[in-house]
């Protein structure tokens, strides 16, 4: 259980800088008003052929944007803020599993991801008028899709520690990989987001299980590698 | 005496942009328990690339290392909880505090609560920290890191400490504490191996001292026999002798 302590000291520090969460909650907000703002009245208008309005094509993509950019300002974080403070040697030097380390920043960033989304959904929802009548069901699609984003995300950001331009490569190599996750949260949002039912999207919510549970034990396997000088 | 760590044609090559560069070329070492072993050079003598295999942070390119009797490469695991680091780099965490990067480190080596607080609040009183226990280390000067710092390599009590550089950039006051400590920490019957660039520490601390010069082991003797063999009256001597005057990047 030594990754409950690896989360515990990331968040007792996070929680006292606020530095990232604050970052993470601000950057989601601007997106989201920003959006709403460009969209403006026109996207109330009804798409007779799709059966929609313009926002409910818009609006599901726009809230991914908002997570995964706003995930991105802390998972660049994630390792860097170790590396700098010599810290990750001190980690690797201690009799602590590899995996260890990976589960103990999966969870943190988990819990800085969720405390971001409980604070943007709400205004997501307020902004673009939804009533949602299946709230259960868009939660279980944020949870497994923002699992995914972790997994894969923690693992890239451990790999591009060690270079110079981190916070660049980082999202250019973690986007492609991202690809089936983001394109299942965002399909199975849409449905919820129109009060459709969950068995509307079984199929989404079996890639992003599958995703999930692939890149967690791909995780757990590399990472050992991912951290070496 | 027996030795507690067994270097054998030890050799580390990193390569960067094709280029091969030897850092550690077939070195070969007895650490004796108990006693206190000191590894000098100059800069890119591949003092802490030797040290960074012994302490298992990277593998060697050839050769073997045993730490304690387990092998470094295949044991790791074995290694790490009886083996105390404190690093060139302190591996602090600067928003927690000092008693909380105890802690953090007292639980990664499952050291229990009881034992723990004891020790926490010996060690904390030892390097006269107390009143700092519940500052963030953000705040703490160099000399208060680097007393943190090895007072949390510590702190489940190891075999072996391994100290890279312990007094670079700290005040005459704070070397005599770090001297003092690890004469303490000696005779409570620890190994202690450091990496260094000040002569004076290796003469007067260690009982034996390792001269390295661009990766090969130049000498290993007492501080007095090199001096002997060498026909020098100081250290600094030997280490001019030894490694030349040529100024390394």
């Amino acid at each position: 259980m030594k990754f409950l302590e690896i989360a515990k000291k990331d968040l007792r520090a996070e929680f006292r800088t606020k530095q990232m969460l604050n970052s993470m909650v601000i950057f989601a907000l601007l997106v989201m008003v920003i959006f709403s703002f460009a969209f403006g009245n026109e996207a109330t208008i009804f798409i007779p052929n799709l059966k929609k309005k313009i926002i409910d094509i818009l609006a599901p993509g726009m809230l991914w944007i908002a997570f995964t950019f706003a995930g991105m300002l802390g998972l660049s974080r994630s390792f860097a803020g170790e590396k700098e403070e010599g810290c990750l040697d001190g980690l690797k030097l201690c009799p602590v599993d590899r995996s260890d380390i990976y589960n103990g920043k999966v969870l943190s960033n988990a819990v800085l991801m969720f405390l971001m989304e409980i604070a943007a959904l709400p205004i997501f929802i307020v902004l673009f008028s939804y009533d949602i009548k299946n709230l259960p069901g868009l939660i279980l699609v944020i949870i497994l899709g923002t699992f995914g984003f972790i997994f894969v995300g923690t693992l890239l950001s451990a790999l591009t520690v060690n270079t110079r331009t981190r916070e660049i490569l980082l999202p250019v190599i973690l986007f492609p990989v991202l690809i089936p996750v983001i394109l299942s949260a965002v399909t199975a949002t849409a449905t919820m987001l129109s009060n459709g039912d969950i068995s509307d999207i079984s199929g989404e919510l079996q890639i992003l299980v599958v995703y999930d549970i692939i890149f967690f034990v791909v995780a757990q396997m590399v990472f050992e590698y991912t951290i070496e000088d | 005496m027996e030795p507690i760590i067994e270097v054998r044609n030890l050799s580390k090559v990193f390569k960067s942009r094709g280029r091969r560069i030897t850092a550690v070329d077939d070195v070969s070492f007895d650490v004796f328990n108990g006693e206190i072993f000191s590894m000098i050079g100059p800069n890119g003598a591949g003092k802490s690339t030797t040290f960074a295999m012994m302490t298992t942070l990277i593998k060697p390119t050839g050769g073997k290392i045993k730490v304690a009797g387990f092998d470094a490469e295949n044991e790791d695991d074995r290694i790490r909880p009886i083996i105390g680091i404190v690093p060139q780099k302190l591996s602090l965490y600067p928003d927690l505090t000092a008693r909380e990067n105890l802690e953090l480190m007292g639980n990664l080596y499952d050291v229990p609560k009881k034992v723990m607080e004891e020790r926490i609040e010996y060690y904390l009183k030892l390097v006269n920290l107390e009143n700092h226990a519940d500052r963030f280390t953000g705040g703490f000067s160099g000399g208060m890191k680097q007393r943190l710092s090895v007072i949390s390599a510590v702190i489940h009590d190891p075999q072996i400490i391994f100290w890279d550089e312990p007094t670079t950039g700290l005040d005459p006051q704070t070397r005599q504490a770090i001297w003092k400590l690890a004469r303490k920490f000696n005779s409570e019957g620890k190994t202690l191996i450091f990496s260094t660039h000040y002569m004076d520490e290796a003469d007067k601390l260690c009982d034996r001292v390792a001269v390295m010069n661009a990766g090969k082991l130049m000498a290993l003797d007492t501080p007095e026999n090199l001096k002997k063999t060498t026909n020098s009256a100081t250290l600094e001597d030997v280490f001019i002798h030894l490694t030349g005057e040529e100024i390394r990047d």
